[in-house]
């Protein structure tokens, strides 16, 4: 018997389950081939996360394990039934839209209807791959065949001179979407672009995972710490500790490490020496120190142990170049060591490092998007640099994108227009794209007064005026 | 339901067909043929004459019987095309008041579409008397490479045939529908459509669920049998000229009588390798004695006659090809349409070309029409399981600073569509801009087709390129073009419905160009910018990365400090460029950092 590896369960719809973009990342590495360990590799990801996806997607049933040395398993399905159809791919899942929408008359049947809003409305969370229901190494052939089917169903002729309602423009713009997806996908130079724009999305989603589980993970170890500090306080008081001795503490952490890295043994913490023999006290308060000091003596320790594994790890990545791990380890490290001010920077360092390449990952996904015109997209991966950087411009352009998409908040646009206009005051650009927000929305009187304001600055502004005009005929 | 019949309008012959139930068939005329000759007269007593009547009587009054007016229709009074029409027809092409086309029978001038929709109107009475009922849906074919002014030439002929010309669909298109129509198959086609005024080449996909995509298209509005036929006429014409002196051209009706006898000529090559050519009695000498034309034309000599024009069609399916990203071997299917590839040097062009045997079932004068009617039926019907996903063939989008073409939609995307581009205002304090809609593949704009115009005012006064404009172009099912600008600071905007404008003439669309220069668009020029910024920030930090080592190397020598000193100042005027958002200077300057980049490499790696 060989090492068991995990694969994907056959048959099954990965879309019909919440999957956070982590294991979403994971899931598109797993080949079959490759066990937890590599997988940490090729995704970038610290053992103890690949440990807790897998274990997710196990629950879910999406991923199995197997014996590779095993004999194979029986010839898979044909074809034809393994693949589902790309119309049918929503169909079971629970509708995005507001029911109401299907009661708009149209010629249509219920069921078109339906096929049209369940596309319509999933176009934002959906890639050329998924939209076409097809797998990111599908080959020409059944990317032709995926949009064949679609095409025959969402291209404006297939309802010639029907009244087809506000379903005209939807269709128009799924018909719009699923040919930018095929003539992308057909072309080989596209579809690398594409490709790696993909990839710098996937990664910097997991990074963002990565970022977040380490919050929380670090959140945990201060909270756990400052419970140990609390019993020791207890411990030092009459009658004796009721809570979890330090031992059941101790060993609660090592469950929590042992899970957290996939099973494997963390370099065990050196045992704090025991006492050979019990000695014997003075007194009983002589005792209760004594008692408190090996507590103490022996937290110290474990925490030191701790902290010290993480900055391996975290050097560990650095090694690799892997900075956004190396931050998430020496945020988690911190957390073991609060005291250790070198640590503290170090850590501190390394996070700007790890912004950065995120920072900059997420400009070229912007800039791709806004070449495309996918104004919705663009706008989420502004308010990314912007939450970085947050400087007035990444605001700016955020507003602006947010503005221009189908539907994008309007609200949050000129949330992100005001920040900029306050980091960045004397530009009348800012402001004119808080007046523009404000005008979309309809909010004239706001937007009457951000033009006031921003005439203020340049009051002969040619665009200001017009703008001006605008809101004078509203 | 209504009936939808589909006609393929051709250069010399016409075709009308119709799905009846859920087949498609061609409707045979009154005499029993399939096709009816394109060919329109007005005789001596008034009479209009149309088809095969038309063309029995051609001889007789060649000055006013018109054929292959489809090779005027939607063209200006001065293009080449015209002109060579004028010099070359029996009958009187004269100028309309539109710098269009006129063409005068019997002292009335008719305009093209005229003309065009009396075979309409012949093919629409040979529908309804075989159908026993009224017509009034049609989709028609135009080559694939007509542009919107041809096209809306064509709706408008339909128009005046009373006819509500539901689609216009290209020629080789509808031939592969009639080729895929109930087949279920799923391969990549390429159709050969070689007819008597143009030449086209498509590139189809026909898929599962009856889905047929159009991938690329290509020809030329001006290549046909009628070509081939000119230059057997040129053949007759000076092998006369040589043995009597007189140049048969300044006769009308033995042009016409050359024309008859050189397309029967070619038509009966197709099958034996030679033919004689007799028109006695063909013209009068001087001395009012009767010459008689007699001579024998071989296949071969045939084959040199028109080896350059097969030749041309063989370039534009290589062109095709490259554009549509195939080899020739992912060609699973070559079908070949219209007359002229009945011609054995062609079929073997074509052959020895894809390397494959084209496809010998369709019908190649009647494959057009079936296609025609099958997508009327597909329409109208909801029972069909058939959608033609179509390309624009040609490219679109306007002209811009310097008399460029500036590309929104380009060839062959899938319609409908829509594209988006920015562009920026090209001088100081300009507060309009005019947006020229072109069609058309040339870089310079004045070699594009004009389709339409508009102007977009109000901007802010700024220096030049930094105001930007929005330009969004917009082809919906149907083909119908609309163009919006949009000023992205104040939201004003702009747009047109493109209608297929057949009035200008090159020195009015020249003059008019002219005239726009002051309040044309630029490319946006930040994109460039930025190009040149990432690459020189790259290179200046790979050298200032160097830059500590370098000093420790060559620092003792004069030289040495002497390059560093320089590199420094290369790395500070690049920089600066960048601040000053300069996209000429930052660009100029990165040819030195190359140098001073490659330079510090070469030190590093020496020690």
């Amino acid at each position: 018997m060989g090492e068991k590896l995990p694969r994907l369960a056959p048959g099954v719809d990965v879309r019909q389950f919440k999957l956070d973009p982590m294991d979403g990342f994971v899931l598109t590495r797993i080949d079959g081939k490759l066990g937890p360990k590599e997988l940490a590799r090729e995704t970038g990801l610290p053992d103890f996360s690949v440990a807790r996806c897998l274990e997710k997607l196990e629950k879910l049933g999406i991923v199995q394990w197997y014996d590779p040395s095993a004999p194979p398993p029986p010839p898979p399905a044909p074809p034809q039934q393994e693949r589902k159809s790309a119309l049918a791919q929503f169909d079971d899942l629970a509708p995005k839209y507001d029911p109401k929408l299907l009661e708009e008359p149209a010629d249509l049947t219920q069921e078109q209807k339906k096929r049209i809003l369940d596309f319509y409305y999933r176009l934002d969370d959906l890639d050329h791959y998924t939209l076409l229901g097809v797998t990111r190494d599908a080959d020409k052939k059944s990317i032709k065949r995926s949009y064949f089917e679609l095409a025959a169903v969402f291209h404006p002729d297939r309802y010639f001179k029907k009244n087809l309602g506000s379903f005209k423009s939807k269709m128009e713009e799924l018909f719009a979407r699923i040919t930018e997806a095929h003539d992308t996908l057909i072309d080989k130079e596209k579809r690398a672009e594409y490709d790696a724009y993909l990839a710098e999305v996937a990664t910097t989603r997991g990074m963002e995972a990565m970022l977040e589980r380490a919050m929380a993970e670090s959140a945990r170890v201060a909270a756990e710490a400052a419970k140990q500090a609390e019993a020791a306080a207890a411990a030092a008081a009459p009658p004796p500790p009721s809570g979890p001795s330090p031992e059941e503490i101790q060993r609660r952490r090592e469950a929590l490490a042992r899970r957290l890295t996939g099973g494997l043994r963390p370099p065990s913490a050196p045992k704090p020496a025991e006492p050979p023999n019990p000695l014997k006290f003075a007194s009983a308060q002589d005792a209760m120190d004594a008692l408190k000091r090996r507590y103490e003596e022996r937290l110290d320790n474990a925490s030191k142990a701790n902290a010290q594994r993480y900055v391996t790890a975290a050097e560990e990545a650095l090694a690799k170049n892997d900075v956004v791990a190396a931050a998430t380890a020496f945020n988690i490290a911190t957390k073991f060591a609060p005291d250790d001010a070198a640590l503290a920077s170090r850590a501190k360092e390394t996070k700007a490092l790890a912004d950065q390449v995120l920072c900059e990952s997420y400009l070229k996904q912007a800039q791709y998007e806004e070449r495309q015109g996918h104004w919705f997209e663009a706008g989420k991966s502004w308010l990314k640099v912007a939450r970085i950087r947050n400087d007035a411009i990444s605001h700016e352009r955020a507003a602006n994108a947010l503005m221009r998409s189908r539907d994008g908040d309007l609200h949050e646009a000129a949330e992100h227009a005001k920040e900029a206009i306050r980091l960045e005051p004397n530009n009348i650009n800012n402001h004119i794209t808080l007046v523009e927000v404000y005008l979309k929305a309809g909010l004239t009187v706001s937007a009457k007064r951000a033009a006031e304001a921003a005439a203020q600055l340049d009051p002969k502004h040619a665009g200001l005026q017009a703008l001006m005009k605008r809101i004078g005929r509203v | 339901m209504e009936k939808v019949i589909g006609i393929d309008l051709g250069t010399t012959n016409s075709c009308v067909a119709i799905v009846e139930n859920g087949t498609p068939v061609v409707i045979p005329n009154r005499g029993g043929y399939k096709t009816t000759p394109s060919m329109v007269a007005v005789t001596e007593a008034g009479k209009r004459l149309v088809g095969h009547i038309a063309k029995r009587q051609a001889i007789t009054n060649a000055e006013n019987t018109v054929y292959a007016a489809k090779r005027l229709i939607g063209r200006k009074w001065n293009s080449p095309q015209v002109k060579n029409a004028v010099a070359t027809s029996s009958y009187r092409i004269v100028e309309g008041p539109h710098n269009d086309v006129r063409i005068v029978l019997r002292d009335k001038e008719f305009s093209v579409p005229e003309i065009s929709a009396m075979v309409l109107q012949e093919m629409k009475v040979i529908a309804e008397d075989y159908l026993g009922e009224p017509v009034t849906k049609a989709v028609v074919t135009v080559p694939a490479y007509f542009n919107d002014n041809q096209r809306q030439a064509t709706k408008d002929a339909g128009e005046i045939a009373g006819l509500d010309v539901i689609r216009i669909i290209n020629e080789p298109t509808a031939a592969a529908l009639s080729y895929g129509f109930g087949r279920n198959v799923e391969k990549t086609v390429a159709v050969y459509d070689f007819g008597g005024g143009t030449f086209d080449i498509s590139i189809l996909e026909i898929g599962a669920h009856g889905v047929f995509k159009v991938i690329a298209t290509a020809g030329d509005t001006f290549l046909g049998g009628e070509d081939i036929d000119a230059r057997i006429i040129d053949w007759l014409v000076s092998g006369f000229k040589e043995e009597h002196n007189i140049d048969l051209r300044q006769d009308r009706m033995a042009l016409q009588r050359l024309k008859d006898a050189a397309e029967k000529a070619k038509c009966e090559l197709s099958s034996v390798r030679e033919t004689e050519v007799n028109l006695p009695f063909i013209i009068s000498s001087g001395r009012n004695e009767a010459l008689h034309l007699q001579r024998t034309l071989t296949r071969q000599t045939l084959e040199e006659l028109a080896d350059d024009l097969i030749e041309r069609t063989i370039d534009i399916c290589k062109q095709t090809l490259e554009d549509a990203k195939l080899e020739k071997d992912e060609i699973e299917e070559v079908i070949l349409v219209g007359g002229m590839t009945r011609m054995p040097k062609i079929q073997a062009a074509v052959a020895a070309f894809f390397e494959k045997e084209p496809n010998k079932g369709v019908h190649p004068d009647e494959v057009v029409a079936l296609g025609a009617a099958i997508q009327g039926a597909a329409l109208v019907d909801d029972k069909q399981e058939m959608v033609l996903l179509d390309v624009t063939p040609h490219a679109l989008g306007i002209m811009t600073f310097g008399s460029y073409f500036e590309e929104l939609i380009p060839q062959n995307t899938t319609v409908p569509t829509h594209r988006t581009k920015i562009f920026t205002t090209s001088r100081d304090n300009q507060t309009a801009v005019k947006i020229l809609v072109m069609q058309g593949e040339s870089q310079r704009a004045e070699e594009n087709e004009l389709l339409g115009e508009f102007i977009l005012t109000g901007l802010r006064r700024a220096p030049k390129g930094q105001v930007e404009i929005e330009v969004t172009f917009e082809i919906n099912a149907d083909g119908i073009v609309s163009v919006r600008a949009k000023d992205l600071e104040t939201g004003l905007e702009q747009s047109i419905q493109v209608t297929a404008t057949s009035g200008l003439t090159r020195e009015e669309i020249k003059t008019m160009m002219e005239n726009a220069k002051e309040d044309l668009l630029d490319r946006r020029s930040s994109e460039e910018f930025e190009a040149a910024r990432q690459e020189a920030e790259k290179l200046i930090t790979e050298i200032e990365k160097l830059f500590p080592q370098v000093q420790q190397i060559v620092a003792s020598s004069d030289f040495g400090r002497d390059a560093i000193e320089k590199a420094r100042a290369i790395v500070d005027k690049a920089r600066a460029a960048i601040e000053r958002k300069d996209a000429a200077a930052v660009k100029e300057q990165i040819e030195g950092l190359t140098r001073t980049h490659r330079m510090f490499k070469g030190v590093v790696a020496k020690t």
